[in-house]
């Protein structure tokens, strides 16, 4: 029973240390430039 | 060329995968609710300002992107308020038909502003409701403009207005008698035709081509 018990909370461990999108901003800044053309 | 404004809004990229994503503007002098201001002139005439903008700024969620559209106008909830109490850009005096009557959605004066020279004053038309009691619920012509570029890359490319590919076709020196110089989005003025069909809007139950007035620079 001991040994079964710790077996989970290694997999745990391992679980949260493995999320490979921590620290990754979600979001990003984009500008979008625009111009205008006036020769006719 | 005296001035040269326009609003956009419901901005979206395409990610890799085909999907376009809004992008989430940021507030400023030139955006809000959404909506963001183009402006192209200084201040040269007497309805214009010193102050330019040819950016719009948001976020998007991480990724890639290789496409844009949007729609040049204001949305249709924020067309009709009291402009006297709407942020900056929508508090534009020069950019309103008159009180709740909504935007012009595009603005493009040539020379200075006399009865001489030629102008396009893109909006909304045929909308119901008093534009002073307010109560607006529809307009028949909203004159919104689509734009869909399927080849835009936000890090590389700009979109161009091209004034050249706007009023192609059109016969800049005549003017429909009892109508004002230009195209003021009147139904019934002839003058709007070749405008509008390059803008992608039915004039007068055409069937427009595709609008060529934005495109990839």
């Amino acid at each position: 029973m001991r040994r079964t018990a710790v077996s989970v909370v290694v997999l745990a461990l391992a679980g949260w240390g493995c999320d490979s999108t921590s620290g990754v901003d979600p979001m990003q800044d984009v500008t979008i430039e625009f111009s205008a053309k006036v020769g006719a | 060329m005296s001035d040269f404004r326009f609003y956009v809004h419901a901005i979206a990229l395409e990610d890799a995968d085909g999907n376009y994503v809004p992008v989430t503007l940021d507030t400023n002098d030139w955006q809000s609710e959404g909506t963001a201001l183009l402006d192209f002139e200084d201040g040269c005439s007497d309805f214009g300002d010193p102050g330019v903008n040819a950016v719009v700024r948001g976020t998007v969620p991480t990724g890639e992107y290789d496409g844009i559209r949007f729609e040049m106008g204001v949305p249709f909830e924020l067309n009709h308020r009291n402009p006297a109490t709407s942020p900056s850009p929508l508090n534009r005096t020069a950019m309103q038909w008159n009180w709740q009557g909504g935007y012009k959605f595009l603005r493009i004066d040539s020379g200075t502003f006399s009865m001489n020279d030629w102008r396009m004053h893109l909006g909304s038309t045929a909308c119901d409701g008093d534009p002073v009691a307010g109560g607006t619920t529809g307009c028949d012509t909203p004159n919104r403009v689509a734009v869909e570029l399927a080849t835009f890359d936000p890090d590389n490319d700009r979109v161009a207005a091209d004034y050249a590919m706007l009023v192609g076709g059109a016969a800049l020196d005549d003017n429909q008698m009892e109508t004002p110089v230009g195209c003021m989005s009147g139904p019934t003025d002839s003058d709007c035709g070749p405008l509008f069909d390059n803008l992608g809007l039915s004039f007068g139950g055409s069937t427009p081509s595709g609008q060529r007035f934005f495109s990839v620079d």
